[in-house]
């Protein structure tokens, strides 16, 4: 008896039909489709969480895509770098592609994104800013309990409100999460997001 | 002879704490509640109640999974989960609270505390608890080293697939609540020493 292979599967946990999903899944699902032409493998993985999953979304989308009832100031292009090196540093290949392809889209300039993925310590073109909160994301992510003072100092110093500084914190921490479970569940790599790259 | 004693006069917070009166009525409402079920206000809500709307956003998703009339597991499986997590990401906070709570979960405060220290020097565990702490070390501390087997484990013990999955969004939930805890300090309560 010969294996035969039936291509990659979307998620190691069961994958919810459409017609299963909660009223604000399936609405998400939609919305993205019209938006992308496609619902992207981590909607339709992380739809089995139910609730749980609806009330991460609430939470992540004005956190990444910017709110008007936040208090912090932080740029849609700071919030971006800041998902995707912490992605990057997890090692979540899913949450790597996508987030250096939102990245892309948020800089129109994919070549940047893809740099700033690989090794943003190597690209010129970030501010002082920029890099402050992309080192912040790399300790942590790793090794959280090791940021100093003088750390919040450097931040405050470039003028980041502490408003700022949390909101950061929050991009890193949720991404953090939201790395976690895309691996917890293995996540297929969207084929799309590769198709023009 | 004299002794050098800490200064008493730290903040809870590393950044700013609001004051309530600044805070939209929904994040209000969760400390008032808070408050009233504990009988006082712990630090950490205090704390990052600087995140303002997006921090009432936050607890609606954390607080759902800790709620011991809710869950698809039983509520000592999520604090087992809750109390490892943040054991592995080393949150002094998150520990001493925790380890509060586990211990009243299990009916057995000294086992909740040990578990807070490290849960493989203790004996005790049920198979179904160490599997589950063990699951949450790994994603915590080597997340891309989950493998088909770790859930298949999960399985055997009778686990559904949604089971996991809110065992996956506990321990991720922790990965960034731990963050906030750590990253502001948040002093631990004087409740955790009573």
């Amino acid at each position: 008896m010969t294996a035969t292979f039936s291509g990659p599967r979307l998620s190691r946990l069961r994958v919810p039909a459409r017609d299963e999903l909660t009223p604000s899944a399936r609405r998400l699902a939609d919305t993205t489709e019209k938006a992308e032409g496609y619902v992207p493998n981590w909607i339709e993985a992380f739809a089995l969480g139910g609730e749980n999953t609806n009330r991460l979304n609430a939470y992540l989308f004005p956190l990444l895509e910017g709110a008007a009832d936040s208090p912090g100031d932080l740029t849609g292009r700071e919030r971006e770098i800041l998902a995707t090196i912490v992605s990057v540093t997890n090692g979540c290949s899913y949450c790597h592609a996508l987030h250096v392809d939102t990245l892309g889209k948020v800089l129109e300039d994919h070549w940047l994104a893809h740099r700033i993925g690989l090794h943003h310590a190597e690209v010129a073109e970030l501010s002082d800013r920029e890099r402050l909160l992309a080192d912040l994301a790399l300790t942590l992510t790793h090794t959280p309990g090791e940021i100093s003072d003088d750390r919040i100092e450097a931040l405050r110093a470039v003028g980041l409100s502490d408003e700022d500084i949390f909101e950061a914190v929050q991009v890193i921490s949720i991404i953090n999460a939201t790395n976690r479970i895309t691996l917890a569940l293995g996540v297929l790599p969207d084929e799309q997001i590769f198709a023009n790259r | 002879m004299s002794v050098d004693l800490p200064e008493r006069t730290a903040t809870i917070s590393r950044l700013r704490v609001p004051g309530l009166e600044e805070l939209p009525p929904k994040l209000q409402h969760q400390i008032e509640s808070i408050t009233q079920q504990l009988g006082y206000t712990p630090n950490w809500i205090r704390a990052i109640a600087l995140g303002g709307a997006h921090t009432a956003r936050f607890n609606e998703y954390l607080l759902p999974l800790l709620d011991p009339n809710q869950g698809l597991l039983p509520y000592a499986d999520r604090e087992i989960l809750a109390t490892v997590t943040s054991a592995e990401n080393g949150c002094s906070y998150c520990r001493l609270n925790h380890a509060g709570s586990l211990g009243e979960a299990l009916g057995d405060s000294k086992l909740g505390t040990r578990v807070a220290i490290d849960f493989k020097e203790v004996r005790e565990l049920s198979p179904r608890h160490r599997t589950l702490a063990e699951f949450a070390a790994k994603l915590t501390n080597h997340p891309g080293e989950v493998s088909d087997a770790d859930i298949e484990t999960l399985r055997e013990l009778g686990l559904d697939d949604e089971q996991i999955f809110e065992a996956v969004h506990v321990i991720s939930v922790f990965a960034a609540a731990n963050r906030f805890t750590i990253f502001l300090q948040v002093t631990p309560d004087d409740a955790f020493f009573g």
